[in-house]
């Protein structure tokens, strides 16, 4: 898949997607603070280098769309991203996160519109003295919106993760459909997992649900696998990988996917 | 393969012995039915051949080719020739069926198959199985059928080719053509060195793999063997006559307590007295 770089785009620190515009972007330059998607703009961006820092306001005008997703690597300590969404506009972001030591991950997308929709999904992988704080919330303001954030979490090696978004829904945001959910898989008794999806629910017409999920690799499944014939250890890697292929899917169709896979599978 | 020998087998599942020393031989290509009233250790006695982590050996020698595997992990034996179809397969999520059939072939051979070579496999086991290739594209047993999961545990033996078939209850939720079509395989796959233990509560599987010879598990020890006959003999009169003719008081499944449940609510509303109703 052919990418067109968004730096020509930048303008005082200000990327904007034009108005009828529809092409998949490569973000490889974060010298900007905002990320603007005029009305019915599409835009399928993939973040390059996320090897830093990132901190953007995104903004999404009526009917835009915009499916944003990248591979946040070891350097990076600090993810903000709020995105508020107008009339019919729909927000995706995918994320698979191998970032290293202590890093904070947050984002507050806010459904402003009515029928706007936001999905979030975050893959982190946490190993030797990793300790992330994860919290990707959605508000919903308008009526008839949709959210849905799904964390995955793999941790090893004396590790600690925390998946700690919140789905609030406000008074007046009738039709609302959302839902907050974290599952995290420990390797080993030395790390440490913490699901906390939070709904605030100030209206009665809605559908809401959250769920959590922690817990070791399923020894049913690794029987499963070493009776035909797989060790132990491939075993293990095979179900951990698997774990992550929701959020792999979203990169099977660009040229790096074979690297990306490539680093997951050797920082198992 | 030329032997498999159970000597004295005792098994124990979270504290309580299941198998109190069973004896049993599989001669090379023999096919092997065992029968016996539900809960007695017939399920036990095929895991614990497999070596599931569960099933602790307190006592007794399980000889493969008169080597004792007791200590053998489950993905050696797998190696070593043994193949378990498991009663309720279990799902992996994110683990495709062909990757993972692929790495299970891999496992057992020195060069990985090539890909041409593995799809041709595969393509022509599916065809036997009358199951659609895009099968193999979906995540190991995740939304499958209970039939859909017993035929591709067939598929995996095709496959993998063992020397030793442990089958529990693998007609179970299988409709008739289905059974025909997993017998036609279980037949073609019987040859002098090749066995086979079935495990089945209907006597239709039995007609169709037509089994040599036949034991019946009762109270986690092998009680009789016998030939096809012994088969038919219970289809007909069931077990009682175990208690007749051999005095062996059949004891009743487990009534196993119900698990304590807790049920709570993550959001309660309070209902206002001056609500209109």
């Amino acid at each position: 898949m052919t990418r067109n770089s968004l730096k020509t785009y930048i303008k005082n620190r200000e990327i904007v997607i034009p108005n009828g515009d529809n092409s998949e972007f490569l973000l490889d330059d974060f010298n900007f603070e905002k990320l603007v998607i005029e009305e019915n703009a599409h835009a399928d961006v993939l973040i390059s280098g996320f090897d830093k820092d990132l901190n953007i306001d995104i903004l999404l005008k009526e009917n835009a769309y915009l499916n944003i997703k990248g591979v946040i690597e070891s350097n990076t300590k600090n993810v903000k991203i709020n995105a508020d969404l107008h009339e019919n506009s729909s927000f995706s972001a995918s994320f698979l996160d191998f970032s290293n030591g202590k890093v904070i991950e947050k984002g507050d997308i806010k459904c402003l519109g009515n029928n706007s929709s936001a999905v979030v999904r975050i893959a982190s992988l946490t190993s030797v003295n990793d300790d992330k704080h994860i919290a990707f919330s959605i508000n919903h303001i308008a009526l008839n919106t949709n959210g849905l954030v799904d964390n995955y979490g793999v941790c090893k090696d004396t590790s600690k993760l925390e998946f700690a978004g919140v789905n609030h829904i406000a008074r007046g945001a009738k039709k609302t459909i959302t839902r907050q959910a974290s599952k995290i898989m420990l390797i080993d008794k030395s790390s440490d997992g913490i699901a906390k999806p939070t709904l605030k629910i100030d209206e009665s017409d809605v559908s809401a649900s959250h769920g959590a999920a922690i817990g070791q690799i399923n020894e049913d499944q690794l029987f499963y696998l070493q009776t035909r014939g797989i060790n132990e250890t491939d075993a293990r890697k095979l179900i951990v990988l698997g774990y992550f292929t929701p959020i792999l899917k979203m990169f099977e169709n660009e040229d790096n996917f074979e690297n990306i896979s490539n680093l997951l599978e050797n920082k198992l | 393969m030329e032997s498999l020998l159970i000597e004295n087998l005792h098994v124990s599942v979270e504290g309580k012995e299941i198998l109190k020393g069973v004896n049993l031989e599989i001669k090379p290509g023999q096919t092997l039915a065992l029968l016996g009233p539900n809960g007695h250790g017939k399920s036990t006695l095929l895991n614990a051949i497999m070596g599931h982590p569960k099933y602790e050996i307190t006592e007794g020698r399980i000889l493969l080719d008169g080597e004792d595997i007791v200590t053998l992990s489950p993905d050696e034996r797998s190696r070593k020739g043994i193949f378990l179809a498991m009663q309720n397969p279990c799902e992996v999520p994110g683990v495709i069926n062909a990757d993972f059939l692929r790495a299970a072939i891999n496992a057992r051979r020195e060069k990985p198959v090539s890909l041409y070579q593995f799809y041709k496999l595969l393509d022509n086991a599916t065809k036997e199985l009358h199951m659609p290739l895009d099968l193999a594209n979906r995540s190991l047993n995740e939304g499958f059928s209970g039939g859909e999961k017993k035929r591709n545990e067939i598929l995996q033996m095709l496959l993998l080719e063992p020397q030793l078939c442990l089958l529990d209850e693998i007609d179970s939720g299988l409709d008739v053509d289905a059974i025909q079509i997993v017998s036609d395989i279980v037949k073609k796959m019987q040859e002098p060195n090749r066995s086979f233990l079935v495990i089945s509560h209907y006597a239709r599987l039995f007609d169709l793999i037509h089994p040599t010879v036949s034991a019946v598990m009762i109270n986690g020890r092998i009680t009789i063997t016998g030939g096809p006959e012994l088969i038919k003999r219970i289809d007909t009169t069931g077990y009682e006559f175990i208690k007749t003719e051999y005095g062996i008081e059949i004891e009743k499944e487990d009534g196993k307590p119900m698990n304590t449940v807790s049920i709570g609510a993550c959001a309660t509303r309070e209902a206002s007295k001056n609500d209109k109703k």
